[in-house]
């Protein structure tokens, strides 16, 4: 809950369905690539972004507004 | 099918998330159905019947926790996993007390993911083989179309390999369904009449007024009616068996003929006044105790120990229990086959019902269960709902809405049958449908019609 009332769960839920969706897809990927491609350091970026951006969603939820 | 591949179901609101999954699975060797959730999925369920399903838990319309509440209630066979973006352990707990495999967050770790699909498939697979070794068995266990492992089994067999070539007359005892007319065609068959006529005559489906000329013939004009002659079915056997079932339920009068016609092999038609000679093995059954209907004056006690010169009890199927994976394997294949279904197995709660139920009806009762359960079902594994189903012990389907109007064309056709006689004529045949139809001089679909009507099924 917010300083508001106003419940946005729902809406950290929603982004963190979609991250999970990125960084599926890039593992899905990394499992194909075969050691070694050039393009898995790339995937592994977009990874890595991925998951920094759910670390990052706890602190949303605590933010005051 | 042992080589199809199992089905898995994914459900979840968000279409990427669907787009994952499946891909992943499609690559682990299932078949997906992938679905957005909502009402509907759960009228689709008992269609789609996967054997894995994936589940988001936090959907908008109907959450992950009520459908696998649904899934359980519905297969428990089922394996299903929940997946979460935010889990908290009392929601784990929460899944998994509900019956689920396992509860993964979001993003999903595949690792984990596949080596949960490892289990079910592996589970999958070994109740596949668990049947496929039980049908391999069935067959080595096999003899003259009867299946049986236990001692008790082994030894009737090994009694009827000898007796075969020579006994004249025989008296087959057992409950209604223990297989009584498979002993008397092993008989014949493994006799030196194999290639002569079995004839099998059931003493409780005639009128008593026409024994006699069913069994001895009779002559043109001996009784009213009797426009031409006609041979006797022990003329009809002459040179092979005669199978007599329900000898118990045979006039007295007409057992002192039979009794005459065993002891001298002369058979003399109705209304003739010769005799003529017949070479026939009569193999009598009964599911009554002869000895107490004897004692009661109801059976000639002369007859009695001219058929119980070499008697074969049958035991019920609930002392052999051991039998009853075996035939259970030898059944679901004759009717997977026959029904074109890709049953390879069915699940350890099916196989326990199978197992712990009270077979009044013997195997016949059995047979007749699984049939219907392979007809019902829809997977690769019979369930335990379909076997209770086909038990009578199952919820019932909801009345579809096409019944009033058929009901309606029975009453026109068909006889009226009350619950009762209904019941009774079950009870009578020891359960099995197809006697109980014949008693009842329906035809099996009208029984089961009026099954249906009165919930009975």
């Amino acid at each position: 809950m917010t300083a508001t009332g106003e419940d946005d769960t729902p809406l950290i839920h929603e982004f963190k369905n979609h991250l999970s969706v990125i960084i599926g897809f890039c593992d899905l990927l990394l499992r194909d690539l075969p050691e070694g491609d050039p393009k898995r350091a790339d995937i592994l970026e977009m990874r890595r972004a991925g998951q920094a951006a759910i670390a990052l969603l706890p602190k949303l939820s605590e933010r005051p507004r | 099918m042992a080589d199809s591949a199992p089905r898995l179901l994914v459900v979840d609101d968000d279409p990427g998330m669907l787009a994952l999954v499946s891909r992943f699975a499609e690559g682990e060797g299932f078949e997906v159905i992938s679905r957005p959730g909502g009402q509907s999925l759960l009228t689709e369920l008992p269609v789609l019947r996967p054997e894995v399903v994936l589940l988001d838990r936090n959907m908008p319309e109907l959450g992950g926790l009520d459908i696998l509440r649904v899934i359980r209630d519905a297969d428990p066979e089922c394996q299903v996993i929940l997946m979460t973006a935010d889990a908290t352990v009392e929601s784990a707990i929460e899944a998994v007390k509900l019956g689920a495999l396992d509860y993964l967050t979001k993003p999903l770790d595949f690792v984990r993911l596949g080596e949960l699909f490892s289990t079910v498939r592996f589970g999958i697979a070994r109740r596949q083989r668990l049947l496929a070794a039980d049908t391999e068995l069935a067959g080595r266990f096999e003899f003259c179309g009867m299946v049986g492992r236990s001692p008790v089994m082994q030894e009737l067999f090994d009694f009827i390999r000898r007796l075969a070539p020579h006994a004249r007359t025989a008296l087959v005892s057992g409950e209604t369904g223990t297989g009584k007319e498979l002993v008397a065609r092993a008989l014949h068959k493994l006799g030196p009449r194999r290639d002569r006529r079995f004839v099998a005559f059931n003493c409780s489906a005639v009128v008593e007024t026409l024994f006699e000329s069913e069994l001895f013939g009779h002559t043109r004009g001996a009784f009213t009616g009797a426009v031409e002659a006609k041979a006797g079915l022990f003329e009809t056997a002459d040179g092979g068996t005669l199978f007599l079932d329900e000898i118990g339920e045979l006039p007295l009068q007409v057992q002192a003929k039979l009794l005459r016609v065993i002891e001298y092999g002369e058979v003399q038609r109705v209304g003739a006044n010769e005799g003529k000679r017949v070479d026939v093995r009569a193999i009598a059954a009964t599911n009554r105790r002869l000895a107490e209907e004897v004692a009661a004056g109801r059976f000639r006690q002369d007859l009695y120990y001219r058929l119980n010169v070499v008697e074969i009890a049958l035991a019920p199927l609930r002392e052999r229990r051991d039998d009853i994976p075996y035939l259970t394997a030898a059944f679901i294949k004759e009717f997977a086959k026959r029904f074109e279904k890709p049953l390879a197995g069915l699940s350890p709660g099916a196989e326990r019902l199978l197992h712990d139920a009270p077979w009044p009806g013997n195997i016949r009762e059995l047979r007749n269960v699984l049939e219907r359960a392979c007809m019902l079902s829809e997977g690769r594994i019979l369930s335990e709902r379909e076997v209770l189903a086909a038990l009578g012990g199952g919820q019932r389907p909801a009345p579809s809405v096409v019944k009033p109007a058929a009901a309606d064309v029975t009453a026109t056709e068909e006889p009226e049958l009350d619950r009762r006689q209904i019941e009774q004529a079950l009870q009578k045949v020891g359960g099995n449908r197809s006697a109980a139809a014949k008693l009842l001089g329906v035809s099996r679909r009208a029984l089961y019609r009026r099954l249906d009507t009165f919930g009975l099924r």
